[in-house]
Parts: structure tokens; sequence; C-alpha cells
């Protein structure tokens, strides 16, 4: 790497990192109750402080700030490795469908298995948003095969987003899905096991990035290679699903903001990049969602949606008119 | 490299038929023949990226197939005709790629790999082209940004596919200068080409892939002599004396 370019990761990262801090504390103390910076480290570090404030912070903000975190990066990380694998900066999990697979098995879950025997558990909550996913991601595979197209590929992957979607609004008609915001430990935890894999996976992605042949070439295994990608990112879109629902865009604008950004696609800089980047749209755009017409909540689709479906557009004219197809 | 009793094609098409072949190290073999002749798939069987029907391709004394994609990456690099398209990678990335063996488990580079990349950016004349983004070279620039990457793999054999196309007159004669020099250093190069005038200067010897599959294994001496070149490619008397007027 040239000098200038190191000055630019380093440059990017350290506002990166400022933003997910700031972001980080701006949600944990605004809310209904305004809680002081001062007061936030106290009752993180040293756990004073009145008893409400306390509760506030340590059983609802933090906990779904530090969630907020995690699924705004593991979708922009799952976007990233749908892109490389695909070979088209505009593949991700929702706009392929794979979220909204997952969303429906997470709904047959609830309703047949929850329903029927009042037991539900993170572990199996998120096992099943998996096999969601993945059977959505193999529909893609299948089309993909046929269709080399990226256009028509895209438009499947639409496709079958709308008819899980439409599955699922079916299924919602017979029960509520109030279980859904659950959140446990175990998530974070296959999460945090996932994320390890995929910077293992940095250098095979990047020498994916000429191709199949040449990654080859270069000693890549190119069969264990696209199986690892497609299990993790379903896994990851799986966490993501089973929590939040299906999230749009992340996926896609956070990955494209960051290779514009660092003028570089080389994967071991861009997914902790797409992580941590992913992480601030996230939380700023949960933050909109809480405020906007507080006390009602917004669905935090819809003001990912607002910001990050421009930013798509965007990034397809650009490409439009550098590659003229 | 010992290519054994090797029949190509792919599931029950036989295109390439049955032919043996020992090439000692530092050897430049061309395949010359007729387009749609078979000469990429023969390419990609000796390098592996598909199975031979039947036959073998030898290492030193071991199967091609039984070689991990890790060691074959030292030993063997490539290039493709197929066209590669690339997001946010400068000449020199494309370049680097070719380092990934022998980089760490996160595919970061150390000097060692920088200077190759260097060295082979040199000796391919793209140094100047360095740090401009891959994707807004010109055709040939990014063919020789390409020929750069298998050359700093450092490799023992060099399997390439029509490794001149895309470049202008000069830049063939200079490449067949760096395969010249190459090979003198030790490197085995098998290539196909598409200029018959091309592959009669530079090679030691010559594979004759003919239409209906069968190799002729030959030299350039023996190819000017007996014109078999005439048949290969199908000529009349009138388009053979044009053509052998390129091969002084």
């Amino acid at each position: 790497m040239q000098k200038k370019s190191k000055a630019r990761v380093a440059g990017v990262f350290g506002i990166l990192t400022i933003l997910v801090i700031a972001s980080f504390l701006l949600n944990l103390s605004i809310g209904t109750v305004k809680v002081d910076l001062t007061d936030i480290f106290r009752i993180i570090f040293t756990g004073a402080g009145d008893e409400k404030s306390r509760n506030i912070i340590m059983d609802i903000r933090l906990p779904r700030a530090l969630m907020t975190v995690i699924l705004g990066g593991g979708l922009a990380v799952s976007g990233f490795l749908l892109q490389t694998f695909f070979a088209n900066p505009i593949a991700g999990p929702y706009i392929l469908g794979i979220s909204s697979g997952a969303k429906m098995a997470v709904a047959l879950f609830l309703i047949f298995v929850v329903g029927s025997t009042g037991r539900s558990s993170s572990f199996l909550l998120v096992l099943t948003a998996f096999a969601g996913a993945l059977i959505a991601t193999g529909f893609i595979i299948l089309i993909s095969s046929h269709v080399k197209n990226m256009a028509s590929l895209l438009a499947a992957g639409i496709m079958i987003g709308y008819i899980c979607s439409a599955v699922t609004d079916f299924l919602i008609a017979f029960a509520d899905d109030s279980d859904i915001v659950n959140l446990h430990s175990w998530s974070q935890g296959s999460f945090g096991v996932s994320m390890f894999f995929v910077m293992m996976l940095s250098k095979s992605l990047d020498a994916f990035r000429l191709g199949e042949n040449y990654a080859r070439s270069v000693g890549i295994n190119i069969r264990i290679c696209r199986v690892m990608i497609i299990i993790l990112s379903s896994l990851l879109s799986a966490c993501v699903t089973a929590y939040a629902g299906p999230v749009s865009f992340i996926g896609i604008a956070v990955p494209f903001l960051m290779r514009e950004a660092l003028k570089s696609s080389k994967p071991v800089i861009l997914i902790p990049a797409s992580f941590l980047s992913g992480s601030v749209f996230c939380l700023i755009s949960d933050f909109l969602a809480r405020r906007i017409f507080a006390p009602t909540e917004l669905n935090i689709s819809a003001v990912t949606s607002l910001f990050d479906a421009p930013i798509v557009i965007l990034m397809i004219v650009r490409r439009y008119r550098s590659h003229e197809n | 490299m010992k290519i054994d009793r090797l029949k190509a094609g792919y599931r029950k098409k036989i295109i390439i038929n049955e032919f043996s072949l020992e090439i000692a190290k530092g050897e430049i073999i061309s395949l010359i023949g007729p387009n749609g002749g078979g000469k990429s798939t023969l390419l990609k069987s000796i390098s592996g990226q598909i199975n031979p029907l039947s036959g073998s391709v030898y290492i030193g004394k071991e199967d091609i197939r039984n070689i991990s994609l890790k060691k074959l990456s030292k030993r063997m690099s490539i290039i493709t005709t197929e066209r590669v398209r690339t997001q946010h990678m400068t000449c020199r990335d494309v370049v680097l790629s070719g380092r990934l063996p022998y980089s760490d488990s996160f595919g970061l580079f150390n000097d060692t790999d920088q200077k190759a990349a260097d060295n082979a950016m040199e000796l391919m004349k793209i140094s100047d082209l360095s740090e401009e983004s891959y994707e807004e070279l010109s055709d040939g620039q990014k063919q020789r940004a390409l020929i750069a990457r298998a050359i700093c793999q450092e490799p023992e054999y060099m399997i390439m596919d029509e490794p001149t196309s895309y470049l202008d007159i000069r830049h063939k004669l200079e490449l067949m200068e760096v395969l010249r020099k190459l090979s003198s250093d030790g490197m085995t190069v098998i290539a196909s080409l598409h200029e018959p005038q091309l592959a009669l200067r530079i090679s030691n010897r010559l594979l004759l892939v003919h239409d209906n599959g069968n190799i002729r294994i030959s030299t350039p001496d023996e190819v000017l002599r007996t014109g078999v070149i005439k048949d290969l490619y199908g000529l009349t008397d009138e388009m053979y004396e044009t053509v052998k007027k390129t091969f002084i």
C-alpha cells in the first residue's frame, strides 16, 4: 500500500471510530428521559446513580444500542459478502430476498411452534431465521446459474422477497409476532464467531476480486470459499432478521460508501470499515426512528430506506455512466 | 512437466485427442491452430482448471490433481482470455494479487511482495500506470497488467491463453523478448498464440492443434520446411504465400 492510501485508511477509520462512539452515546443519552453523559459514564462504570436512570440505561438503552451496533455491522458485512459472491455491487441481503426469507421462517416458527407449544428460545429463533435465509439464498443461487445478467438476478431476488413477505403477511394475520423483540446473548455469541470467520475469509475474498479462475490460480479453493460466503452471509443476516426484521439497504449502501471513501476494495480493510459504518448508520437510523414521532416509534427500515435508497440510486447511475451497460 | 496420454474436453465431448509430451525446464511451447480447435481447453487441462477426460499431467513426479492448490499456486500461474472487471483496484493492486500465494492469511503484502510487483511492472513497462485505476486502463494496458501479475507470482510454469491479444505490434514483440528472458531464467512457458510468425520466432517446440482434435508436436524448423501451417489453418495456396512472407 502506498503512503497516501495508508493515510486515507487511517483517516477513515479514525472518523468512523469517533462516529460510532458519538452516535452510541447519543442513543444512550437522548430519549423520552434525557440522561447526562456524566451520569451515563457513572452508571456504566461504577453502577452508581439514581434508580430510574440506571434502569433506563442498563436495561433498555444499553442493550438496544449494543444490539444496533451489531445488527448494522452485520448487515453491512453480509451485504459485502454477497456483493463479492455475485460480483455485483448492488447485491445485499434485503434486495435478494434473503432477509424476507429469514423473516418468513421466523414467522412460521413463531406461529406453528411457539404458538402451539408456548416455548421459544433465541437459539431456535436464530436457527430458524438462518434456515430461512439459506433457503432464500439457495433459490437465488439456483436462478443465478441460469441467468448471468445482473439486472435479472436482482429482479429475481426482489420477487423472492415479495413472495416471502406475502407469505409472512398471511401468517401474521393468524398471530402477532411480539415475541420477536426478545434480546438474548446467544445471537451476539454466534455473531462474534461469524465475524471471526469473515475476517479469516478476507484473503479468499481478495482473490475473488479478479474472478474465480484467477482466484483458483493463487491457491483458493473456490468451492469451500463459496460455501463459506453463503453460510456466513446468511448467518449474519439471519441474526439481524431474527431480532429486528428485514432492514433495508444498509447492506448495499454502506459497503459502497466505504469503497468510495477508502478508494479501495481490499477485503481486509473493507470488512471492518463496513462493519463500523454499518453500526453508525444503524445507530443514527434507530435514533431517528425513536425520536422523529416520539413517543410513536417508527420501523427502522423506514428510516434506512429513506437515507440509503437514494445512495443506491446514485450508485446505479454512476455505474451506468462509467460502464455504459 | 510431463503430459501423459492426455485426452481433454467437456463431459462426453472430446476436444483434444490423446497425446503425450515431455516438457523441459525453461522451454517455450506454443500452441497454434484455428479458432475453436481446442487450444484453450488444452491449456485449461494442463493448468488443472478442468479435469482431463483421461490421462494425466505430471509436475515432477506428482499428478497435478494431487498437488494442493496452495502449492500449485506457487509453481504455476495462468493468463486467461476472460475479461476481468474490478472495482476500485489500481493497476498495482491487480499485479499484487499475483502475490497472494505468498501473503499472510489476511491477504496483506510485505516488502518482498511489493518489490516483486515493482519488478514485474517494470518488465511489462507499466510502472507509470501503477497507481492508475485498472478499469480506466486501455485493453492493451490491462493485458500487460495481467501478464505482470502472472510474472510476479514467480512460478516455474506460466500457462498463457492468447497473451498477445489486445497488444499492439510493438508490445507483442516486447512480450516475446520478456518471455525469452524468463525462459532463459528457467521459467517454462506454455502459450497459445494467434500469430504463427511470433510462435515460430520464440518457441522451442510447437503444438499444432488441429480442428479435429489431433495434436502434432513440431519444431519451428520443421514447420517452416514442411508448410504444415497451410493445412492447419486450411489456407489456400495464395493465402499461404502471403502468410509465408511474414515468417522471414
